[in-house]
């Protein structure tokens, strides 16, 4: 990224709005920008946190830190660091530069990775990113060639600080590529994340996408996919985890612009003691993808108190051509009819909040994909 | 001792109001005890004070497994003694899935700590076989509690859970509603098994639909919380052809407790 460009974003910073309209006249904001106000003045973390053994297991391929260290590339791959080298993808062209977290991290960014699997080439891959005690941002683009496969893990480590970090994945599935990504989003109650995944699909390509995140003092993350080719398809799903004393805002949105394009996306939430969880998810379907067809739903359930929990799915279509468009949504707390249906089998209410949470954590699939258990989150 | 369910002069209230005024009722191992009523007259009531639900307050009388009152156990315990119940209209439960919830209540049975893990292959195979005996597909076991059942796909879960959990007395809240014809004889077939098996089974129902394929043992038919009558299955024949207003007339009101 040239000089130029990065005191342009400088600028914005302060010109630039966390966001534009409040999100609901009763819940202004679901993410609480004043965390990440109070800690955007941090210096720079001199140091980063070691993966814990859980994750540190997979062997990450490329680890983004302080710096960025590659270890047994696959040869299908090719990375080039473009904190030193210039990108062949501008950096933030796919998100764009419209708001104030936009620019800061467009700004501060100070390790990123442009990693390419050739055309017709299969490849898996670990990538993480670590946080540490003080600012980190990590600037991620990943172009998938032309029908090429990736199995990709994405591991988004931060541990205690009462830092910030800010991590930015830009994808590009190129025509009749395979993405099957398995995300980790595990942040520690202290730590503050900022995060964006935006993927942008060619004709053809499909994604097959499960996340799991536990967020961190406020953590908003926000997870688009541009269904931008004809019969590019999407599945996407999520398990979020909003444990006591933390705040979640997680989003995740397919834009359908490829005609016959398919998306599905899911997302299962738990909100414990104190904790806080908005749950959103946007299918849109524009004038030009017609005869698509797109499905989004989200379910959130609370247990403990004061935990509060928010689940917004939408759908926006502006074509008058669709095959099917579907939107469900509930929050939940546990019930007397819950209590004694479970008791009615032998279960405790305990037991039954136990299951709950194992249950939601493994819905997305990416738990068993890492190989995770419910108590390695906590 | 005796052995089976015994309820004993029962008198129940529920949120203040007096719903059960004194039943007694015997459900032995081996046998079908159809419990008969019209709305309103306490069936549901009795199945879940038997399961001992919050909110169902014990006034006077007894309930008793092998002879031991249980009317002092949580209802989990009165489950892990052997006791089940088949909900009429069991609740959604998102976050679980029915093999989870079968394969935690097994493993709480066998005393293990670790409610979801697998121990025996085989049980995991009896789920997929019985369940599609039962015409409930793979996929639907894998999906959370109820969540987006149809009102059979419900009623077979409930029936698939009993199976699995081989319980000493099952009660049954209405298995047929909801049910097609198919249905009905394929839940009837599976009461049959349970009571060859020796199981003590409770058939709560409005209808006597179920007994072309089920004969009862026993049957009592309910009226305002009292027992109005109980007699063998020429009873259920008689519900059906004349309706509870003759027993109301017949057995209430002119205070006739024989056939």
């Amino acid at each position: 990224m040239s000089a130029q460009a990065r005191e342009r974003y400088k600028s914005l910073i302060d010109q630039l709005p966390f966001q534009y309209l409040a999100d609901t006249p009763t819940v202004r904001y679901y993410t609480d920008w004043s965390v990440f106000e109070s800690r955007m003045d941090k210096g720079y973390a001199y140091n980063e946190h070691p993966l814990p053994p859980q994750l540190a297991r997979h062997n990450p391929n490329i680890l983004l830190g302080t710096a960025l260290r590659l270890s047994n590339l696959p040869s299908q791959v090719e990375v080039i660091d473009i904190s030193r080298e210039e990108s062949p993808v501008e950096p933030m062209s796919l998100v764009g530069v419209t708001t104030k977290m936009h620019a800061y991290h467009a700004y501060m960014w100070t390790t990123g990775a442009y990693i390419r699997v050739n055309p017709g080439e299969e490849a898996s891959l670990v990538v993480a990113s670590t946080g540490g005690d003080g600012y980190l941002g990590h600037h991620i683009i990943l172009e998938i060639g032309r029908g090429a496969r990736l199995d990709l893990k994405l591991l988004d480590y931060a541990g205690s600080s009462d830092a910030l970090k800010t991590l930015v994945v830009e994808v590009i599935a190129r025509e009749d590529s395979r993405l099957d990504a398995t995300y980790l989003t595990l942040h520690h109650p202290s730590h503050a994340v900022y995060k964006i995944l935006h993927a942008r699909l060619y004709e053809g390509a499909q994604v097959e996408a499960r996340g799991l995140t536990a967020g961190g003092a406020m953590t908003r993350y926000e997870e688009t996919y541009i269904l931008e080719g004809r019969r590019s398809r999407l599945d996407a799903r999520a398990s979020n985890v909003a444990r006591s004393s933390t705040k979640t805002d997680f989003l995740l949105n397919a834009i359908h612009r490829g005609p016959e394009s398919e998306g599905f996306i899911s997302a299962r939430g738990v909100v414990l003691t104190n904790g806080y969880l908005a749950q959103r998810g946007l299918a849109k379907i524009d004038a030009e993808a017609q005869w698509a067809s797109s499905e989004v739903e989200s379910h959130v359930t609370i247990l403990g108190e004061p935990a509060r929990g928010y689940a917004i799915p939408m759908l926006e279509i502006h074509s008058g051509d669709v095959v099917k468009a579907n939107h469900e949504a509930s929050v939940t707390t546990i019930q007397e009819d819950h209590v004694f249906y479970m008791r009615s089998r032998g279960l405790s209410r305990e037991e039954l909040e136990k299951l709950m949470i194992t249950g939601i954590i493994e819905y997305s699939g990416a738990a068993g994909k890492l190989g995770l258990e419910p108590t390695d989150i906590f | 001792m005796s052995k089976g369910l015994e309820v004993v002069d029962l008198h129940v209230n529920v949120h203040g109001k007096k719903v059960l005024k004194g039943v007694t009722l015997n459900v032995g191992y081996g046998t079908i005890h159809a419990i008969m009523g019209p709305n309103g007259s306490g069936k549901s009531t009795l199945a879940y004070t038997i399961m001992g639900r919050e909110g169902y307050e014990v006034e006077r009388g007894d309930i008793r497994l092998d002879g031991e009152s249980i009317l002092d156990l949580p209802t989990e315990e009165r489950a892990l003694k052997g006791l089940f119940m088949a909900l009429q209209d069991p609740p959604q439960i998102p976050g679980v899935r029915l093999t989870t919830l079968m394969i935690a209540a097994l493993n709480k049975r066998q005393g293990s700590s670790d409610l979801t893990r697998v121990r025996d292959p085989k049980i995991v195979r009896r789920m997929y076989s019985l369940a599609e005996e039962l015409g409930l597909s793979r996929d639907l076991l894998q999906r959370e509690i109820n969540v987006g059942f149809s009102g059979g796909e419900k009623k077979r879960s409930e029936l698939l859970q009993a199976l699995i959990l081989e319980p000493r007395i099952i009660i049954l809240d209405e298995p047929d509603s909801g049910l097609d014809v198919d249905g009905v004889r394929k839940v009837s077939e599976y009461l049959v098994n349970l009571k060859e098996q020796g199981r003590g089974v409770m058939l709560i129902t409005h209808y006597a639909r179920m007994f072309k394929y089920v004969k009862p043992d026993m049957v009592t038919v309910l009226i305002d919380g009292r027992v109005a009558v109980q007699g063998g299955p020429e009873l259920a024949d008689l519900v059906e052809e004349r309706g509870y207003a003759y027993i109301r007339r017949r057995y209430v009101e002119g205070k006739d407790s024989t056939i």
